[in-house]
């Protein structure tokens, strides 16, 4: 199966390095989607069809928390996993993350190694609970 | 405590630099020819400690940076034209390894900025930045790249 995967940072070099990273990762992907607020994501959630989010926290306009709120309190789009790529490191924070829905969480600076394995985690977790 | 703050500051941008662009951080030797254009970074966070990260770089170096990481050549139009934004991200990451740092306990949450930029195309933009307190200059794969830490309790 080839996943639709949706990249949201407002950083256009780290947008390029997460789909260079998972290009690398061997998984395999139908569409890349990126947008660079958590505003612009919500519209693509909107019209596209997306079966993973990798998303930033600290963006302007609207940040990933904000974001991830929404797809939580919409019907569909609260079933994709969503995969945290941040600086963030408090504790206090990630939790309150996993407790909105976030399936993975990847700290930056990341490796590849990093972003793969969150992936390949969080998408075969995902497919065990629909079996 | 000064030294303390300052080797906190050099050892996050260390790391920062290394994992995202594997480019190494050092003490310069000698020192190096100022950029005569630059672009200066900031982002500032909030929490049990206050304070803004900021740090200066050529432009050069920021086409370095940008080309390392992500992964392209330095002549490729990309290098160029996301160049401030990868700088912006190599603040952000520096911010995220610091603040971990200088937390008391993992559970402490920080709120911070979307970082900012400004550009300066003579070098009386470095002079005045370096000529601050807490200023360190590091020799970054043969650029000059100078970072500050000022704190708040």
């Amino acid at each position: 199966m080839a996943y639709n995967i949706l990249i949201v940072d407002d950083s256009g070099a780290m947008r390029s390095v997460i789909k260079r990273t998972v290009e690398m990762s061997g998984i395999e992907v139908g569409q890349y989607y990126q947008a660079d607020s958590g505003k612009t994501a919500l519209e693509t959630l909107e019209k596209e069809w997306i079966d993973l989010v990798l998303t930033d926290i600290n963006m302007p306009e609207m940040n990933g928390i904000e974001m991830i709120e929404h797809m939580a309190a919409n019907g569909l789009l609260s079933s994709i996993p969503v995969i945290v790529v941040s600086t963030e490191a408090s504790k206090t924070r990630i939790k309150q993350l996993k407790e909105k829905g976030v399936k993975g969480y990847v700290h930056k600076p990341f490796t590849p190694e990093q972003i793969s394995n969150e992936i390949t985690k969080v998408i075969g977790v995902c497919h065990a609970g629909n079996d | 405590m000064l030294e303390t703050t300052e080797n906190l500051i050099v050892e996050s941008l260390s790391e920062a630099l290394e994992t995202m662009a594997f480019m190494t951080a050092m003490p310069p030797e000698e020192e190096a020819p100022k950029p005569t254009q630059s672009v200066l970074v900031n982002i500032e966070f909030n929490g049990p400690t206050s304070g803004k990260v900021e740090l200066l770089g050529g432009t050069d170096f920021l086409k370095a940076l940008t080309a390392n990481v992500m992964g392209i050549d330095e002549d490729d139009k990309e290098a160029q034209s996301k160049s401030i934004d990868a700088f912006k991200e190599l603040v952000n990451t520096t911010c995220g390894v610091l603040l971990p740092r200088m937390a008391s306990s993992p559970a402490e949450v920080f709120d911070v900025t979307v970082p900012q930029a400004r550009e300066f195309d003579n070098t009386q933009g470095w002079d005045t930045f370096v000529a601050q307190e807490n200023v360190t200059i590091l020799d970054v794969d043969d650029y000059p790249v100078a970072v500050r830490l000022s704190t708040t309790e």
